[in-house]
């Protein structure tokens, strides 16, 4: 009797222990996403209605809007608009060539007007969506590793998912800051800050790397289909 | 796809039965059908070498290229 050796072994797969704590990171992380969705939903709902009140935007203070100060200790920025600024952080830049001093100052722009609240409603549902998006593919690809299927097509995709939700941050980040700060006085060089902490690069960097890696895993799907039909 | 495989006829010209070639090289049924109707992408020399082991044949009777 001729016996062929198999070249695969038949012992079925065993998730790690780093597979699982991840997955259940990921379930801890979809249901807080579940409670900000709802809530964030109930906010937007309740702002877009005009009874939420005002709200604060942080915004630098930037660029050509000098304001020349003696004392260093009290600033007071009249524009003539409606908007109001609260906790001040200033910083001071002295210009080395004519010897002045410009203010650089951490604002908390508020505003109670529908279009920026409609604005910020967009900035939310964009960011949230991304999120689910990245959380979701995440959590697909980690219970088919769990599965022991790492290597199959439909990965690759959700990859690919991935990467356009990493990517889509810094998108967001950008229109989002260039929409709300045309809802400020456009006059004003205010520049919202509507950043995750994580600079926009990096998260380009991370994007980029995610999506390269859709590629091995594509290839890798295509042969290990091919394995699969060799006899 | 340009290959054909002619396990079916080898098998009744030596009367023999996918079963028994099965049990004969180790090779699963569902394997040996993948093969026998054309499904197989790829097919490794030591499954070719114990198939023509068990039913004396040449590899180029099992298989045929026909142009498409």
């Amino acid at each position: 009797m001729i016996l062929i050796n198999d070249m695969v072994s038949n012992t079925p797969y065993q998730p790690g222990r780093t597979a699982r704590i991840f997955d259940l990171s990921l379930r801890i992380v979809t249901v807080a996403l579940v409670v900000i969705t709802t809530i964030g939903a109930f906010v937007i709902a309740i702002s877009l209605a005009g009874r939420g009140g005002s709200y604060s935007v942080p915004s630098w203070l930037d660029g050509a809007y000098r304001v020349e100060f003696d004392d260093g200790r009290a600033i007071a920025i009249t524009d003539g608009t409606a908007n109001t600024y609260e906790n001040f952080e200033i910083g001071r830049e002295r210009d080395t060539l004519t010897g002045t001093v410009a203010l650089r100052a951490m604002v908390e722009v508020s505003r109670d007007d529908r279009d920026s609240r409609a604005v910020v409603g967009v900035i939310v549902i964009a960011a949230l969506a991304a999120t689910w998006l990245a959380v979701l593919s995440l959590r697909a690809v980690v219970a088919s590793v769990i599965a022991g299927e790492p290597f199959a097509l439909a990965n690759a995709t959700r990859l690919r998912r991935l990467a356009i939700a990493i990517l889509a941050v810094p998108v967001i980040q950008f229109v989002g800051q260039q929409a709300l700060q045309r809802t400020f006085d456009p006059d004003l060089p205010f520049v919202p800050e509507i950043g995750i902490g994580v600079p926009s690069w990096l998260m380009l960097i991370v994007g980029l790397g995610v999506l390269a890696l859709a590629e091995p895993f594509s290839e890798a799907a295509r042969l290990r289909e091919f394995e699969q039909a060799t006899i | 796809m340009p290959i054909r495989v002619h396990l079916d006829d080898l098998l009744a010209e030596k009367n023999m039965t996918l079963t028994q070639l099965s049990e004969t090289v180790g090779i699963t049924m569902a394997n040996l059908s993948i093969l026998k109707t054309g499904k197989a992408k790829a097919i490794r020399f030591t499954t070719l070498e114990a198939i023509c082991q068990a039913i004396d044949c040449q590899p180029g009777d099992l298989l045929h290229y026909r142009r498409e």
